[in-house]
């Protein structure tokens, strides 16, 4: 049964040029799809098309037909009670205080029964593990609970289709595993249709049935994963981009055979091309000489939000000068609220933290912020009020008692190296999710930090903003400032940083070269790691481990 | 939840809270005024314990005192002087037993009304006024959700400028105030940007599409059906035998003596006032006798 059928679809907003060219789609019942495509691409319009009340107001040609129906002929309770829609932001979409209401809501505004409405909360409930948290304010649950409770509210339901616009963009690994599981279920055991857009699709390609992927407004994929071909990703660097690394692996050596779907279908690859272990040497072994000079030091750090449970307990950390440190851990671990610590929005209940060899209680109040330390915050939303990109970056500016014609000189340099100079006249909810970052970071770059701190800057990026935020930080490294950055990104880090510690229960349980630090782990590593364990020694990135297999089919 | 005065339907609920209230408020008699903040003082002790102990003691018969002394100060009324003061005004025995009483009152209303947020819950309060207009109990149930959200949000914010050196609590003045302004600036166009995402998710879920239908279900128990009964059997006592519990303070005190109907109405009131904390105890009684 075919679900959606787009005839020759084009879609232009009023006004602009078209989002959408000529798309030619079947979506069949029970199917897992997974649409990915570049910031831009036409992915959401595409997914809101697919959903009537969310459609976009704008010049549609060609048609669209929902369980076999022309649009006109599909009413709109149908298309609320069979179609369910889940967007990427987490907070937004609740709407009651409790879970309770909120698994009520879909219900009553649907007129269902009362004994129904209540069966229905119980099902939903049971299956999404919510029995407990069901009388817990929404306010109260962590990200991950969150969206699994907008989820609930859809199912509660009973949708044919699930359409989920970037669920896991703004959530940690592990809720994002968990969400992924879920429907994941729902789709294989309920035989609800699935159309998923994500930037990162190491967990979808293997669960996907088809896969779609929109380069301007057009689909240029539209298949297996298994099926794409070595020569589409060499082709297309962003489809590269968002592929895992044993499918670029594959293209990159152009090896015969289907595209690995799996983790471990890739390693049984590679260890076929190879053979024999192999140890790598790094050639040019950019031995960065740890400086002697630390950016920060904190010794035996205790902390507690209330005085009865300590999140850091004897916390030891040092960072060189210069470098571009990660700070690994899991939720909970106390990565936060260490640099909450670090950068003087809470004081530590006991222990030292000296940043510039200066203990951070004896700076000024104005001095820690200027030419010293400044933070990216996670949400950079927080930064900006409008109307202008460059009024909000002003204001910062007058904070500190700027003259007025230094500002703009200080503002123009700024954003010449953060690359914001087109959106300095934009408002800031006119530019797009990375290119706020970009503004953020040029905020935060403002006081000319030699400390900066980073609150997970990599959440809900895509492939080449990322590499675009690592060149970046690198040139601030090689300027002299030291950058910390708090993260679950493992790839990231292993690319791009120097240093890497991992906190567990308050501590650091390992601080070394970020290198030795992933090939030293079993689990928290990265995906390269684990695809050649065994097989290939010391190799962490991507690059690497291509290094090393042209070297071996060369010999 | 479910057990005992918590478990209570909306509608008996307010149906004894409205009655309790109106009652305490309308009448003068001594005696009633005692028997309702016996009551309420039991109810509030059986669900607060301590902090009520604390709150009685510690707030409550101060402001009963306070009530009495204001009064016998600033109204000279009455005809019984007990001594005149110095500026010629006198401090009469009317004055002080209007006060006591008046005092003991307020106290009163007070404190039942820490026993209705305890018994009622906010689920309950919003169940209640969805009977009569469905869509105010989404608008409250919205503003539950929206507090907290936009006091997170404000927080964030307020971390965020600090970490960049932006803050409302260093520099001069007209900068702190220019930067708490910019703070809620930003508060408002990040929530209205948000809201439209709230917006969506509604109409996503088809809301606006039928009328609307409050799923939530109560059960209506044999205790919710006495405490309507005992309700409306003090309401109608107390308004029919009005003259038997009259008591008037000035010029002169003129309590009405007890009577047949007064006991009546007296006993009425208190059945009903102790009938909950009764009810709240047996239920526990019978669980920690099952278990």
């Amino acid at each position: 049964m075919v679900d959606f059928k787009l005839n020759n679809v084009s879609f232009a907003f009023p006004g602009e040029r078209t989002v959408l060219k000529s798309i030619d789609l079947e979506i069949n019942s029970g199917e897992f799809v997974v649409l990915c495509g570049k910031s831009g691409s036409g992915k959401t319009t595409l997914l809101r098309l697919l959903k009537p009340q969310l459609s976009p107001v704008g010049k549609l040609t060609g048609s669209i037909e929902f369980f076999g129906k022309k649009s006109d002929d599909f009413s709109k309770i149908e298309a609320a009670g069979k179609i369910g829609f889940v967007m990427q932001n987490v907070e937004a979409q609740a709407v009651t205080y409790k879970v309770r209401s909120e698994l009520l809501f879909g219900l009553e505004n649907l007129a269902v029964s009362r004994s129904e409405a209540q069966l229905r909360v119980a099902e939903t409930a049971s299956l999404f593990s919510l029995e407990d948290v069901l009388d817990c304010r929404i306010s109260e649950l962590s990200g991950g609970q969150k969206q699994l409770v907008n989820l609930a509210s859809v199912v509660a339901m009973r949708p044919e289709v699930l359409i989920l616009d970037e669920p896991t963009a703004q959530l940690d690994p592990v809720s994002a595993r968990k969400m992924l599981d879920v429907v994941q279920m729902l789709c294989r055991e309920y035989s609800m249709t699935v159309i998923i857009t994500e930037h990162r699709l190491e967990n979808l390609v293997e669960i996907a049935d088809r896969l779609l992927v929109l380069e301007n407004g057009e689909l240029v994929y539209n298949g297996a994963p298994s099926e794409l071909s070595n020569e589409i990703l060499q082709n297309n660097s962003f489809l590269r981009a968002s592929m895992p690394v044993y499918m670029r692996i594959h293209a990159a050596l152009s090896l015969p055979g289907k595209m690995p779907t799996c983790l471990s279908e890739g390693r049984r690859e590679i260890s076929a091309l190879l053979g024999e272990r192999l140890r790598y040497t790094q050639t040019e072994k950019h031995e960065n000489v740890r400086s002697k000079e630390l950016a920060v030091r904190v010794k035996d750090v205790f902390f507690s939000y209330d005085a009865k449970s300590y999140v850091l307990r004897g916390l030891d950390l040092s960072v060189p000068k210069g470098s571009f440190f990660a700070v690994l851990g899991a939720n909970g671990a106390g990565k936060s609220t260490l640099l909450e610590l670090l950068s003087g929005l809470s004081e530590c209940r006991m222990g030292k933290i000296e940043v510039f060899s200066k203990n951070i209680r004896k700076y000024a109040k104005g001095e820690l912020y200027r030419n010293n330390v400044a933070l990216l915050p996670q949400k950079c939303e927080a930064l900006f009020a409008g109307p202008t990109v460059f009024e909000d970056l002003e204001s910062v500016l007058k904070a500190e008692s700027c003259p007025k014609n230094e500002r703009e000189k200080r503002i123009r340099e700024t954003a010449a190296f953060c690359e914001i100079e087109a959106f300095l006249s934009s408002h800031p909810y006119d530019v797009s999710g990375g290119e706020l970052q970009r503004c953020a970071l040029a905020a935060v770059l403002l006081k000319k930090p030699r400390l900066l701190l980073l609150d997970e800057p990599t959440k809900g990026m895509d492939a080449e903003f990322k590499k675009s935020f690592a060149e970046k930080m690198r040139e601030l490294c090689s300027r002299g400032a030291t950058v910390v950055m708090v993260s679950h990104d493992t790839e990231f880090c292993a690319e791009y940083c120097d240093e890497c510690a991992l906190i567990f229960d308050g501590r650091t349980v390992l601080c070394k070269e970020s290198k030795s630090f992933f090939d030293g782990n079993f689990y928290y590593t990265t995906a390269a790691s684990r695809l050649t364990r065994g097989v290939l020694k010391n190799a962490v990135t991507e690059s690497e481990v291509l290094e090393l297999c042209r070297k071996k089919l060369l010999c | 939840m479910n057990v005992g005065m918590k478990g209570l339907h909306p509608v008996s609920a307010f149906a004894f809270f409205a009655v309790v209230f109106c009652l305490t408020l309308f009448t003068w008699h001594p005696v009633f005024t005692l028997l309702s903040f016996f009551s309420a003082a039991l109810i509030d002790v059986r669900n607060r314990k301590k902090r009520a102990v604390k709150t009685i003691f510690g707030f409550l018969l101060p402001l009963v005192m306070f009530v009495t002394v204001f009064n016998v100060l600033f109204a000279h009324y009455g005809v019984t002087v007990l001594f005149t003061l110095k500026s010629g005004n006198n401090i009469t025995l009317e004055s002080l037993v209007c006060g006591m009483v008046y005092g003991l009152r307020t106290a009163c209303l007070l404190l039942w009304l820490f026993c209705f947020n305890e018994t009622v819950d906010e689920d309950k309060f919003i169940y209640f006024f969805s009977r009569f207009t469905p869509r105010l109990a989404l608008v409250v149930s919205m503003v539950l959700r929206f507090i907290p959200l936009f006091s997170g949000r404000a927080a964030e914010i307020e971390k965020a400028r600090r970490a960049i050196g932006v803050d409302t609590k260093s520099g001069s003045l007209v900068n702190r105030l220019r930067t708490a302004v910019h703070n809620a600036s930003i508060l408002i166009s990040w929530s209205l940007e948000r809201a439209l995402d709230t917006a969506n998710s509604m109409t996503a879920r088809g809301y606006g599409l039928k009328k609307r239908k409050s799923c939530v279900q109560y059960p209506f128990r044999t205790f919710d059906i006495a405490l309507l009964l005992l309700s409306a059997l003090s309401l109608v006592l107390t308004v029919v035998f009005r003259e038997s519990v009259y008591a008037e303070y000035n010029p002169v005190i003129y309590i009405e003596t007890m009577s047949a109907r007064s006991i009546a109405v007296f006993a009425a009131f208190l059945i009903l006032g102790v009938l909950p904390l009764v009810y709240d105890l047996t239920e526990e009684k019978r669980w920690s006798i099952s278990n």
